[in-house]
């Protein structure tokens, strides 16, 4: 879970800068809608664009993948390995369950994010300085990515959470967890399909829907935790 | 003062009946055996009583609280050693016992302490830096035991603890129940325990409650108990009254209840048999006892 993701911070920066070497004058056309030069100049715009509007979305599904991952053990996996009755009889309180849950899945997901991005930024500055002169991140959009990671892990961990405590083991949260983060993977793709602009006002927008809906889904997961349903299903 | 006072308690499941009108007092410090067969509601009493689960009829008061009002303060006095023994399988049983003794308030080295002085009582000493995933069944109820014993509990609920152990593990268990000033719920289908815990017992039957008070009182309760008697020599004996198969110097006996096992002992006696050892031959109280 932890290298995959590293290697593609790599991987993935260092094709940016072959293709925009090479043929990233030819492909902005189809991709961005514009039309720039035969020159470095082109390239610079390309490794820019594609590094910022195709990538940090990608990276973006990071928090979100690695959350649902951790937070679909949380409660089922407390049930599948047995340990859930021996945990629900101690004299923590639903809510520290639910915190101590949603923080030890959030805390890696955060963590990991935080690694993928400063590696996708340092490997993308590094070849973009060395063939161009010029560095293309921190700038405001991979801030704002970076500022709405926590929020967007904190909405999957909620979601997973509430569905690992009303199902029997991992797999069925895994499964049934997929189907409902799926809406927040729209998020970073309506960026790569060109539906929305990745502005200010944008991620401004989207970090402020992220809060709502993870104190929204964090609520229902307090309200909804039944120690009688958990333990009996 | 009463320690645990169970007041027309039932429980249903989907519409089945698990538990009905079950009522029973136990003051502090007394110990309580609940003997029935699989599917009797032992489980599910103690559940209640632990206050995991809610009863649909009747109230439950665990040291003067009811289980559902006051679900934190009586978890710390109480303390439960369910039918898995609920362990961490990739932890050492050290890391486990620091994590659970750490919810309920308790500093690292005062678990350590308490550690080391329960796995040694419960013979389990060595296995205190092990993977509890590497650990036999019978360990880990062990370490399981050691657990329910962190928080110095008021009241101790016990589901089968002896169900994986073998007969000397069991002992030491049922010692340290006995020496024990918790109030202690044991819940068992051997009906071996019975003569074993020094307390009252309670006798389940499909959800229902078919005897309660001192061993003597309920041993009538126990039907169709089944006993093997070892002598010393091969005596043929003539021992009227009771069905009985001998074979050298071994007695078996069916008897309508348990309450005639005393009459039986010294019927043997009487007629000048050396008797080596009595054991029930029905370890367990079959579904249809």
């Amino acid at each position: 879970m932890v290298g995959i993701p590293i290697i593609f911070a790599i991987m993935l920066p260092a094709f940016t800068f072959y293709i925009s070497k090479y043929a990233g004058t030819s492909i902005l056309p189809q991709i961005a809608g514009v039309e720039v030069p035969q020159s470095s100049f082109g390239s610079i715009y390309f490794i820019e664009f594609f590094s910022t509007n195709i990538l940090g979305p990608i990276f973006m599904t990071m928090p979100i993948i690695t959350a649902s991952v951790l937070a679909a053990d949380s409660f089922a996996g407390e049930k599948e390995r047995k340990t859930a009755e021996a945990l629900l009889l101690t004299p923590a309180t639903n809510e520290e369950l639910l915190v101590g849950k949603i923080l030890a899945s959030l805390i890696p997901a955060v963590l990991l994010t935080t690694i993928v991005f400063l590696i996708y930024a340092g490997i993308t500055d590094f070849f973009s300085l060395k063939a161009f002169g010029i560095e293309i991140f921190p700038n405001m959009s991979w801030y704002m990515m970076l500022a709405n990671s926590p929020f967007l892990a904190l909405t999957t961990i909620g979601l997973v959470v509430l569905v690992s405590t009303r199902v029997k083991g991992i797999k069925e949260a895994q499964q049934i967890s997929t189907l409902l983060i799926l809406p927040l993977l729209i998020i970073p793709f309506m960026s790569i399909f060109n539906i929305a602009k990745l502005t200010l006002q944008f991620f401004i927008l989207m970090l402020a829907t992220l809060i709502i809906t993870s104190i929204l889904v964090l609520w229902f997961s307090k309200k909804l935790f039944d120690r009688e349903k958990f333990i009996m299903l | 003062m009463r320690a645990i006072e169970v007041n027309n308690v039932s429980k249903y499941f989907k519409g089945a009946k698990a538990l009905e009108e079950v009522s029973f007092p136990l003051k502090k410090g007394e110990k309580l055996i609940v003997l029935g067969p699989n599917g009797a509601g032992k489980s599910t009493l103690l559940r209640l009583i632990s206050g995991i689960l809610k009863p649909d009829k009747g109230f439950i008061k665990v040291l003067g609280s009811n289980t559902i009002e006051n679900p934190k303060e009586m978890r710390m006095k109480i303390s439960f050693v369910g039918e898995n023994y609920s362990l961490y399988d990739n932890l050492s049983v050290m890391e486990n016992l620091i994590f659970f003794g750490r919810l309920y308030g308790l500093e690292k080295e005062e678990i350590e302490e308490k550690v080391e002085y329960n796995l040694e009582r419960l013979n389990a000493a060595n296995y205190k830096y092990t993977k509890v995933g590497q650990l036999s069944r019978g360990t880990k109820q062990k370490i399981a035991i050691c657990r329910a014993l962190l928080n110095n509990p008021e009241v101790m609920l016990l589901d089968e603890p002896t169900a994986f152990l073998d007969p000397k593990a069991s002992n030491e268990v049922h010692e340290i129940i006995n020496s024990s000033k918790a109030t202690i719920v044991y819940a068992t289908q051997r009906l071996e325990e019975i003569h074993k815990i020094d307390g009252k017992v309670l006798i389940l039957k499909k959800g229902r409650v078919e005897g309660f008070g001192n061993i003597n009182k309920i041993l009538s309760k126990i039907k169709n108990v089944k006993v093997e008697v070892y002598l010393l020599e091969s005596k043929k004996l003539l021992i009227n009254g009771f069905k009985i198969l001998q074979k050298g110097n071994r007695i078996e006996a069916e008897l309508d209840s348990a309450k005639e096992i005393p009459e039986l002992i010294s019927k043997i006696i009487e007629k000048g048999g050396k008797i080596l050892s009595v054991s029930y031959l029905n370890e367990s109280i079959s579904g249809d006892w």
